[in-house]
């Protein structure tokens, strides 16, 4: 022990003299760089604030709504958002869910290994990649899907392949006409080619023989869609299952004045707002995950971690570039050049006027000037 | 006889070197001397409050530009400049309903410079935005909130939270229609929260509209709540990359 403890500590200061020699000085070395950072950044604000001004338009007015009228940019994804799901999970299970998600990052991917070097470990660049890739399409497609133009490809696909024979079927409205089982294919053929989200809860409809239905009281033996999914009862409100008597007591006070024990929920309506979403938001991911573990890409957290992460990112500039670029007049999807200049619009159009006395300073050449606009 | 160059006496410039920096006031006021040597070099960092969140040598790979884009301080910066034009711009602005569109026409068309700051300020605003955004990307890819650096990596997120926010709640300060109804759709968005999301909105805008007691809310959470917040957090964010040994590198 006495005898380990000068070598240990020679072969330590050795290794401190090795990594001094690895060292600079903050001042000059770190000091210069932040101050030409800063002096850089200064100089193009400068120009850039002469060159281009913030916006102003006229007074707010809650009367007159601009249409569309858009959150700033950095939330225009929210916004999106909301157009393809229930709003409280748009608006805020999803954006709590994230930043919780962001913030065990680091509790969830413990390893060192890559730290400090830009994609240390073996397959982050390809992972990076395929994610980028995978979440570009998915979100793309989803938007579109949602938005319906998808049945643009479906009415033009058999004209524009010549004979209108051979893909007769994908426009078809009905191929299993006639068919034993068509009460059961023609409906799982609908919700393939259904035009968007809401027409789970709109347009789908099915109607199948269930002779037996539990709880259901006097009925006409079939089970259609959506008519007899719409008022399903919140479960232990009494009327099915077992008869808590109208109000569960047994529950806490907080608990009953949160539970919905007396209301009805549409399950075409939950499954078009939540459920459709919910499965895209984990499913999605969650695949991505699958096939890069299957094709041998992904073999730890850190992988699974570099995958979401830039998932996340990609959707997230994705949708706000949609939600800023792509949504024109009641948030309908257009091309950019179809966006409404708010700046532009006559029905919001800065109104110039001087502005009043008591704010006008002394010098005479600005009076004229604001009053010339 | 051989010729030795003999030492010169001193200079103007030495002179004048021993005036400016060893005099009673100068070190009164700075206790190292001027840093020209590694020894006041360290000094100058070590014994000055706003340098001293530096510690006084680093690994040569940080100073590499391509490690860190200098993102983190350049979001700081922003912050800077943003608390500088902001204050300017609180000398004329009034949060009133009927003056705040007013007296942000009048800053610019009457105040010399108005303008320039209004622009500087709003356009540090978004670039904090996306450059708080571009740091997170950064210390993700780059594997840095890996341990002992978890927590500031939370603090980190925080502090994203608080940037969204201070730009949130300035957006409706002008009073101008892109302000109310950008504020109308961002804080209908918390209104749908599931429970509790109408007594949130309700908090957030004073009112079932977004109005006077909207705009005095936004206007003080912009201008002291948010950015003390901002602030603290950023200490904490400052101190912890110290303390848990700097920027992170291969180990």
């Amino acid at each position: 022990m006495a005898v380990a403890a000068p070598a240990g500590s020679a072969r330590e200061s050795v290794r401190l003299k090795r990594e001094r020699d690895q060292e600079v000085l903050v001042w000059p070395d770190l000091v210069f760089i932040e101050f030409i950072a800063a002096v850089l950044f200064t100089i193009t604000f400068v120009v850039l604030a002469t060159f281009f001004n913030a916006p102003l338009l006229n007074k707010a007015n809650p009367n007159v709504t601009p249409n569309p009228s858009k959150a700033p940019w950095y939330f225009m994804n929210l916004q999106e958002l909301l157009l393809h799901m229930d709003k409280g999970l748009a608006g805020v299970i999803v954006p709590t869910m994230l930043l919780i998600g962001l913030m065990v990052i680091p509790y969830v991917d413990r390893d060192n290994e890559g730290q400090g070097t830009w994609f240390g470990t073996v397959n982050s660049v390809r992972i990076t990649f395929f994610s980028f890739v995978w979440s570009g399409v998915w979100i793309s497609w989803l938007i579109l899907w949602d938005n319906g133009s998808q049945v643009l490809v479906y009415q033009h696909l058999p004209q524009l392949w010549g004979s209108n024979e051979r893909l007769k079927w994908l426009g078809d409205k009905n191929p299993f006409k006639g068919w034993p089982v068509e009460g059961v294919l023609k409906p799982i053929w609908d919700f393939i080619f259904l035009p968007n989200r809401l027409a789970i809860r709109d347009t789908w409809h099915w109607s199948l023989p269930v002779p037996f239905q539990p709880g259901a009281g006097p009925h006409d033996g079939r089970l259609d869609w959506p008519k007899d999914f719409l008022q399903i009862p919140i479960p232990l409100n009494g009327t099915w299952g077992w008869n808590w008597g109208g109000k569960p007591n047994w529950m806490p006070g907080w608990l009953q004045h949160v539970y919905p024990y007396n209301s009805d929920f549409s399950l075409p309506a939950i499954t078009a707002e939540w459920i459709v979403p919910i499965i895209a938001m984990v499913g999605l991911p969650a695949l991505m995950i699958y096939i890069l573990h299957k094709i041998g890409w992904a073999h730890t957290v850190r992988d699974a971690m570099i995958a979401l992460f830039t998932g996340f990112i990609v959707v997230y500039f994705a949708l706000t570039i949609v939600g800023a670029a792509f949504r024109g007049k009641g948030q309908a999807l257009v091309p950019p050049y179809r966006v409404p200049n708010l700046e532009k619009d006559p029905s919001i159009l800065r109104q110039v006027e001087p502005p009043p006395s008591h704010l006008v300073l002394a010098d005479p050449r600005v009076v004229v000037r604001a009053r010339d606009g | 006889m051989a010729m030795t160059e003999q030492p010169k006496g001193p200079g103007l410039g030495d002179w004048l070197y021993d005036r400016l920096f060893h005099n009673y006031i100068w070190s009164s006021v700075f206790r190292s001397g001027y840093p020209n040597t590694p020894r006041n070099q360290m000094l100058a960092i070590a014994t000055n409050v706003f340098l001293h969140l530096h510690p006084t040598r680093i690994h040569k790979t940080h100073v590499k530009i391509t490690h860190t884009y200098c993102l983190g301080g350049l979001s700081f910066f922003m912050f800077l400049g943003l608390t500088v034009t902001g204050v300017m711009l609180m000398f004329y602005y009034v949060p009133d309903v009927n003056r705040a569109f007013n007296d942000v026409q009048a800053l610019e068309t009457n105040v010399r410079f108005g303008m320039l700051i209004r622009n500087l300020h709003r356009w540090m605003a978004h670039a904090m935005v996306l450059l708080v955004l571009m740091h997170m990307m950064r210390v993700f890819y780059t594997g840095a909130y890996k341990p002992p650096r978890e927590f500031n990596w939370v603090v980190g997120v925080i502090l994203l939270v608080l940037t969204l926010l201070l730009s949130f709640t300035g957006y409706l300060l002008p009073w101008d229609q892109l302000a109310l109804w950008a504020i109308t759709v961002g804080t209908n968005i918390a209104g749908a929260a599931p429970i509790l999301g109408g007594q949130s909105r309700l908090v957030l805008i004073g009112g079932f509209d977004v109005g006077p007691n909207a705009l005095i809310r936004f206007y003080t959470l912009h201008v002291i709540a948010l950015p003390l917040l901002a602030a603290i957090f950023m200490s904490v964010h400052f101190w912890r990359i110290r303390r848990d040994g700097g920027l992170a590198r291969p180990l």
